[in-house]
């Protein structure tokens, strides 16, 4: 397992982390414990959670519990801002609203601090000023070490950290956002901007909801208990000709050089130097052992060139 | 005629104004000097050139020939950054381009101070900390009022701006950037970053290559002598149907408030509060005219919101 500096801190983590959104939604307490065991042994050292999975704060507590005393071998990273109610003070990123999500995630995963605590989305409603100082003054306190910024705009990255920069206090040391081989809006505006400040890119739904793992197929209906088959929004704006051209190349390409699909979506993305660490999600063991398995493979720079060409002749 | 200030400078221009692109190529300066005039006499205060229009500077020549002793009634803006000479330092934003380049573009309008002088496009060859402070230094000798940016993502222009402030540099007052009803793609990171900073958007394209003003027809070919007639290149990208689609919309939903098309492209660009001014092009005086009428419409809320649905629906 590669361990690479998150951005320009001093913080590192293993290249492939494990997303534990599934945790409390799709699967049960002991179906994650086992998840969770099986990334450990595997050398994972980056968990993502956030306050809002699981619903209840589930996938805090069983992340939490299946650490146990491997905790301090980790790095640990949720988030908040998300909606956990309908309360005003129930969401946000004012400093009134962050002293108590932080205390709330410590208590739910057992733990007396938190690596990487991540904004879930920019909040308009709350200057960055007070978000960051807040955020700031947790650090300090030594609840959390390190922050993330998760969805925001290229600029509002730059801005943030700029304004961290102007007033001395701690800036986001990486941006979690979607970015996969089927999204790469991403490389337009946010990379360079995270680039040129250093910032680590940690991209999420890497696998695009299951469609990179190719267990869906032109003309066919999703299989029922397979997360595109719940989501029909999703699906349609998914399950398109255009994206199954795509794909088609992909998995030509990998196969040609004995990978899989889902390789090719994990180590992709591990052959980024701007990409800090790629969240997958996993439901069963044996999908923890694939996607390390995944991120094992860098692609030569050969090889990215040719797969940029193959995807723009479709 | 409405003055609007750039930014939040304290510059004000005419909300219409004069892009002089045409000078030089389409039209030499017996026809470049009455369109000129004719902007003039309606109040136009804001005229745009650059170095690069026209041959061998023939837009800054024409352009300053023709204002004469009113250049001092006009906002007069120029550019810099493509290349105007052979070799490493014919081009760019480097401190020692910069200073050729003023002095070139003052020598061809004939006066001795450009009021808004544009950085054409990035320079990832110069860090922005050198454009700015060389920038800065001629604002400082006389030789600049103000400057801008052009073609910057919105990552950049909060980048620049953060740089300027940290070091007391004069900042960028607006932002040149490709802008119309038919291409609005500045509006989801780079207008929202503007207006964070008081950075006045100036939209270049506004009739997109004459698109807008209904002069091209769905399953006819483009007529002789115009732009998107005479380059295969521009006419295929931009005659689509998905392009006619919204134009039609446009076209109908403008008359039924018995307006043009023109009307509406520009009065729409014109209504927008994050814009300062609206360059348009002219090859003929009654062309500057028909702008200027149309730069008088303003949308009202419900009117803006009823485009919306509709050109999304197209």
């Amino acid at each position: 397992m590669e361990y690479r500096r998150i951005g320009r801190s001093g913080l590192k983590a293993s290249v492939i982390g494990l997303g534990c959104n599934n945790f409390g939604l799709r699967i049960d307490r002991k179906a994650s414990l086992a998840v969770v065991h099986r990334a450990l042994d595997l050398g994972l050292t980056f968990f993502d959670t956030a306050d809002r999975y699981g619903g209840g704060g589930r996938s805090e507590k069983f992340l939490g519990e299946a650490l146990g005393a491997r905790r301090r071998d980790v790095v640990i990273a949720t988030k908040f801002g998300n909606p956990l109610g309908d309360t005003p003070f129930a969401t946000g990123a004012s400093r009134r609203y962050i002293i108590q999500a932080v205390e709330a995630s410590l208590t739910r995963l057992g733990t007396d601090w938190i690596d990487l605590y991540q904004l879930h989305r920019p909040n308009p409603q709350t200057p960055i000023e007070e978000t960051l100082e807040a955020l700031n003054d947790l650090i300090r306190a030594g609840k959390i070490r390190y922050i993330e910024s998760s969805n925001f705009a290229a600029w509002q990255l730059v801005d943030a950290h700029w304004t961290a920069r102007e007033r001395g206090l701690a800036a986001f040391i990486s941006a979690q956002n979607r970015y996969s081989l089927l999204d790469r809006d991403l490389e337009r505006e946010f990379v360079p901007a995270a680039s040129q400040h250093g910032i680590g890119v940690i991209p999420y739904s890497p696998l695009e909801d299951g469609f990179l793992t190719g267990k869906y197929k032109r003309d066919k209906r999703p299989t029922k208990g397979t997360r595109l088959a719940a989501w029909d929004a999703v699906r349609e704006a998914v399950l398109t000709d255009a994206n199954f051209d795509k794909l088609a190349i992909l998995e030509t390409f990998a196969n040609e050089r004995n990978h899989s699909l889902a390789e090719l979506a994990l180590g992709w993305l591990a052959s980024q130097p701007q990409v800090a660490t790629v969240i997958a999600g996993a439901t069963k063991p044996s999908q923890v052992a694939k996607n390390v398995a995944a991120g094992n493979w860098r692609l030569s720079p050969a090889d990215l060139e040719e797969l940029d060409a193959q995807l723009a002749t479709r | 005629m409405e003055y609007r200030r750039i930014g939040r400078s304290g510059l004000k221009a005419s909300v219409i104004g004069l892009g002089c692109n045409n000078f030089g190529r389409r039209i030499g300066y017996e026809a470049s000097a009455p369109v000129v005039h004719k902007a003039l006499d309606l109040g136009i205060t804001f005229f745009d050139t650059a170095d690069r229009y026209g041959d061998d500077g023939a837009s800054e020549q024409y352009l300053g020939k023709a204002l004469g002793t009113r250049r001092k009634d006009v906002v007069l803006a120029t550019k810099f950054g493509y290349r105007m000479g052979e070799g490493p330092y014919g081009l760019g934003a480097s401190r020692r381009y910069i200073n050729d380049a003023v002095e070139a573009s003052l020598k061809r309008l004939g006066t001795d101070w450009i009021d808004l002088y544009q950085l054409h496009r990035p320079d990832p060859q110069t860090p922005i900390e050198e454009t700015l402070e060389a920038l800065s230094d001629l604002v400082q000798a006389g030789k600049l009022r103000y400057f801008g940016s052009s073609n910057l993502a919105a990552w950049q222009l909060v980048d620049a701006h953060w740089t300027a402030r940290s070091r007391n540099l004069t900042a960028f007052v607006s932002a040149q950037n490709r802008y119309s009803l038919l291409d609005r793609d500045l509006e989801r990171e780079f207008v929202p970053a503007a207006v964070r900073h008081g950075i006045g958007v100036i939209p270049y394209s506004p009739l997109e290559n004459g698109l807008l003003t209904g002069k091209y027809k769905r399953g006819t070919t483009p007529p002789e002598g115009t732009r998107l007639g005479n380059s295969t290149e521009l006419g295929d990208g931009m005659l689509t149907d998905a392009n006619f689609d919204k134009v039609e919309v446009a076209e109908r939903f403008a008359r039924e408030r018995n307006h043009s098309l023109v009307d509406l492209a520009l009065g729409w660009l014109a209504s927008q509060p994050h814009v300062s001014s609206v360059i348009a092009g002219a090859t003929k005086p009654a062309q500057v005219e028909e702008n200027v009428a149309a730069g008088e419409w303003r949308l009202s809320q419900t009117d803006l919101e009823e485009l919306d649905a509709q050109i999304a629906a197209a």
